[in-house]
């Protein structure tokens, strides 16, 4: 008998369960991991832009808005995001506002040629603080 | 053949454990920090019924977003419909609904110690110059006194205080005629809590 080969045929059989516990790990693990990512569609314009107090971060024209989120890197103030419609009207499509520190998020009806802009505001103090801005496609 | 089939059950259960357990660990929140968490919002700390889950029909993508077994409906009161969830690790999270026009579901989230500290404040809507599509309100710590908030006699809308009995400390204002100020109010271990409203924050 070739002591080896046997050897190594156990050896493999013994690490087959291993190797397809592997396999299931990786899959349990890349839904995990994958799934809450399938949501994220969005267009960051301003990551943790150091910007002065209630001057805005404007996103640009984009095709499509669903939302818009904010996040201040301040202990005070609010954080105000918002959705709207350029020249001629102006007209704001969603908008909201939260104190400091949180995460602003809002949803609304799928509109096509819109822009995005936030900022943040403390009493009018002035100052700089970090913003991070984003559209949702 | 028995043999085989016994490994790859093995296997397989070894694996979905372990995967298990990763995924477990990743998401948030020791017994500890979710009992503390279920003090400062009572509602997280009933079961789940279908109302809860409502916010799914309303937008998938803002319920997604949440830890979906922890979102609790908690009112609705004036213009909005409100629910509360957790995030992420810790984060305590505030949600409305404005129906009609926009459609808009607004939602803040802050970590369980800044929530502990300052509450959650969140003004939301179609546009701010239009009240009636929009909405104002305020989730304070659960051992916060709201009275102390809405029964002083400058608040202009107090009948719509209150709004969440006692599934979470909710306070609903009219979007910029509230009279809200801020105020020092007791907490249950008698320290204090600084409420700032929005419009003087």
């Amino acid at each position: 008998m070739n002591f080896d080969f046997a050897v190594k045929a156990e050896l493999s059989r013994a690490h087959k369960p291993i190797l397809f516990g592997l396999v299931v790990f990786l899959a349990v693990a890349l839904v995990g991991v994958v799934a809450p990512a399938a949501n994220a569609s969005s267009y960051t314009y301003a990551q943790a832009e150091l910007t002065p107090e209630r001057q805005s971060r404007y996103s640009g024209l984009r095709s499509t808005i669903s939302g818009a989120e904010a996040y201040t890197i301040l202990g005070v103030g609010t954080t105000t995001v918002q959705t709207y419609y350029g020249y001629p009207g102006y007209s704001v499509v969603g908008f909201a506002t939260s104190n400091n520190p949180s995460t602003v998020t809002f949803y609304h009806l799928r509109k096509s040629n819109l822009y995005g802009s936030c900022f943040w505001s403390y009493y009018g103090v002035g100052g700089y603080a970090k913003i991070t801005c984003s559209v949702k496609n | 053949m028995t043999k085989k089939r016994n490994q790859i059950a093995l296997g397989s259960a070894v694996g979905t454990v372990a995967g298990l357990v990763v995924l477990t660990a990743a998401l948030p929140a020791s017994a500890a920090e979710r009992s503390d968490i279920n003090d400062l919002v009572p509602a997280f700390a009933t079961n789940q019924n279908a109302q809860d889950r409502s916010l799914e029909s309303v937008s998938s993508e803002a319920f997604g977003a949440l830890n979906a077994d922890s979102v609790r409906w908690v009112g609705r009161k004036g213009t909005a419909e409100y629910w509360v969830a957790r995030k992420g690790n810790s984060n305590v999270c505030l949600v409305m609904h404005i129906p009609g026009g926009m459609e808009v579901v607004a939602v803040t989230c802050a970590p369980a110690e800044d929530f502990y500290r300052k509450g959650l404040s969140l003004e939301a809507g179609g546009s701010p110059d239009e009240p009636d599509a929009s909405a104002e309100a305020y989730l304070l710590p659960g051992d916060v006194d709201a009275g102390g908030i809405v029964s002083r006699p400058e608040l202009r809308t107090a009948a719509l205080a209150a709004a969440a009995g006692d599934r979470a400390n909710l306070i609903v204002v009219e979007p910029g005629k509230s009279g809200l100020s801020q105020a020092e109010v007791a907490r249950e271990d008698g320290s204090g809590f600084h409420f700032v409203p929005l419009a003087e924050a």
